[in-house]
């Protein structure tokens, strides 16, 4: 079987197993969380306006919680449930290399958070339309409103592709190298992602949450600048972010592949 | 295949303070052999290095001429069924065995057809297109035995592969693992219940506390035994009056008589002459004899005495 073959197979296969209905209820749940607040706020707020709801709960929710998280449940499936279940055996005694193994199910991954990721955004923008304020929504910010912008939409389904690509190859990447990848990207997620990006200074930029951030905030209307401490930071522009994101998430997915070469997996009896 | 088919010199496998084996010298020309040992004993240490699942923390292992670890040349001459009973529980067996021979390199169509195939072998013609997830324990273990067979391989390594099978299931299980080895290909299997493996082979690998203790066949291993009698157990309406009849003759070492009065245990270091004898005795007594067994000619017999 040629390469190309191969690797299709396994992301299919991947595929077919994410999406089996109790496996993929929870990662969806997660991935519709904002558009479930979003909608609540649609039919409760009176002080909020719809492009405010999009942004505020694209920037502190989406991208900064559900994008991570529906990326390390996607992520870690690349290994960590073979060696829960311990069929990575049946994996591993085939005369197939172990690195189209492990890339074919992060693609596999990949494509699980990606549509997972999207659906919500895509979800958030329907349910946050909804609001109304009692006047119709900013027609030139909210382009689901009236579609004539793309400083809302476009912005937010742009960090939400590149967030599912760079979290998913890292904690594919982290299930490689640790038994326990739930763990650690959680605390990966909520330690490092999530308090030192919101920290004034220089340290964001160490985070991956500030390279999303710095491709919304160029790509966006202004509207996103009345975000909550959107001004803690200078962001940089928009391609050079996207550019560092896809290098990290290659060089991660090369990482992870380097190491699953020659590691040995026990699985105990 | 030239020179052994498995080869193990000083074989040595731990995990952090744990031996999980220790020393080994083995050598395994071929055919179908069976691994045997009490739980801890080693045996799925073993099974793993020779799968290419581990590697030895020091010694050297060959298995078919190759070093088994991600060997991927090695990988397309072994079927490996292991223990453990997860499948992938969202598909179905067909699609299971099927992804698996894909992976062995096989075309789509002829892992189609072989997968049927493998699975009507190990009894599972009835259930290709359910999902794995309601499989039973026995189920399981023919499906695992299939992806396990469905290339072809040389080298079939199977870890506890009667377990969970009913009466009727282990006896197509021992009868498809006789017919493997009469086409010629080699079978590890690897079993801590004692009777099974002897239905299926005589060639035994004994290991306890992680080392080799014996290696060869049953009989070959019971003869080396010397200081243990051979042990008959018979049934007959007049066992006292055989004892007696038994006890006068040379090759005889020992007759002891049930509590019941029905049955016997006699012991002998001389059991070919004892079985000459024997018909004999039986013949001018007419003691109404209702079974007799050579029980210490079995496997388990041989294990107690070796680790005793």
């Amino acid at each position: 079987m040629s390469h190309t073959g191969l690797l299709f197979l396994l992301w299919r296969t991947h595929l077919v197993r994410s999406f089996a209905p109790r496996r993929v209820w929870m990662l969806a749940l997660l991935a519709l969380l904002p558009a479930l607040i979003a909608g609540i706020l649609s039919l409760a707020a009176r002080r909020v306006t719809s492009p405010e709801a999009v942004t505020n709960l694209a920037w502190f929710l989406q991208v900064q919680l559900v994008v991570p998280l529906v990326s390390l449940l996607a992520g870690i499936g690349v290994l960590a449930r073979e060696i829960e279940d311990r069929t990575l055996t049946y994996l591993f005694t085939r005369p197939v290399p172990r690195v189209a193994v492990f890339l074919g199910r992060a693609a596999g991954a990949f494509s699980v958070a990606l549509l997972l990721n999207v659906l919500g955004a895509l979800a958030l923008l329907v349910a946050a339309s909804g609001i109304r304020l009692g006047k119709s929504p900013d027609a030139s910010v909210f382009p689901l409103a009236a579609f004539p912008d793309d400083g809302v939409s476009v912005s937010i389904l742009g960090a939400v592709v590149l967030g599912s690509l760079v979290y998913t190859a890292l904690f594919a990447c982290i299930s490689v190298f640790t038994r326990h990848p739930m763990i650690v990207g959680l605390v990966y997620t909520f330690a490092i992602e999530s308090f030192l990006s919101n920290l004034p200074g220089s340290n964001q930029s160490l985070t991956l949450q500030y390279w999303l951030r710095s491709w919304i905030a160029a790509k966006g209307h202004p509207i996103w600048q009345r975000i909550e401490g959107f001004a803690s930071a200078s962001y940089a522009d928009s391609a050079e972010s996207a550019l560092r994101l896809v290098v990290i998430a290659s060089l991660l997915l090369a990482l992870g592949a380097w190491r699953i070469r020659r590691k040995e997996y026990v699985f105990t009896s | 295949m030239s020179g052994p088919l498995i080869e193990a010199h000083g074989l040595s496998r731990w995990y952090g303070p744990v031996v999980g084996l220790n020393d080994l010298e083995l050598v395994v020309e071929g055919g179908i052999v069976g691994l045997l040992g009490p739980n801890g004993a080693g045996k799925s240490t073993f099974l793993k290095l020779v799968a290419g699942e581990i590697r030895p923390s020091r010694g050297t292992l060959r298995v078919l001429g190759h070093e088994p670890f991600a060997n991927r040349e090695y990988f397309r001459a072994l079927g490996f069924a292991p223990q453990q009973d997860s499948l992938y529980d969202e598909l179905t067996a067909l699609e299971f065995v099927e992804f698996l021979a894909r992976l062995s390199g096989l075309s789509a169509r002829d892992a189609r057809l072989r997968s049927q195939a493998a699975l009507e072998r190990t009894g599972m013609a009835g259930a290709l297109h359910r999902p794995t997830r309601g499989f039973s324990k026995g189920m399981r273990q023919r499906t695992k035995l299939a992806a396990a067979l469905v290339h072809g391989p040389q080298l079939l390594v199977v870890d506890e592969p009667l377990t969970g099978l009913d009466p009727l299931g282990r006896r197509e299980m021992v009868a498809l693992f006789q017919e493997l080895g009469r086409e010629g290909v080699h079978i590890l299997i690897s079993s801590h219940v004692l009777h099974e493996i002897e239905s299926v082979t005589e060639n035994i690998v004994l290991l306890h506390r992680s080392r080799l203790l014996a290696q060869g066949r049953v009989g070959d291993i019971r003869a080396l035994l010397s200081r243990y009698p051979h042990r008959y157990e018979i049934r007959a309406q007049r066992a006292r009056a055989l004892a007696s009849a038994l006890l006068s003759l040379p090759a005889t070492h020992s007759a002891r008589v049930a509590p019941d009065g029905l049955g016997l245990t006699l012991e002998t270091f001389a059991p070919a002459e004892l079985e000459r004898e024997l018909p004999r005795i039986l013949g001018e007594l007419r003691p109404g004899l209702e079974s007799i067994e050579g029980t210490d000619a079995g496997l388990d017999a041989v294990f107690d005495y070796l680790v005793a």
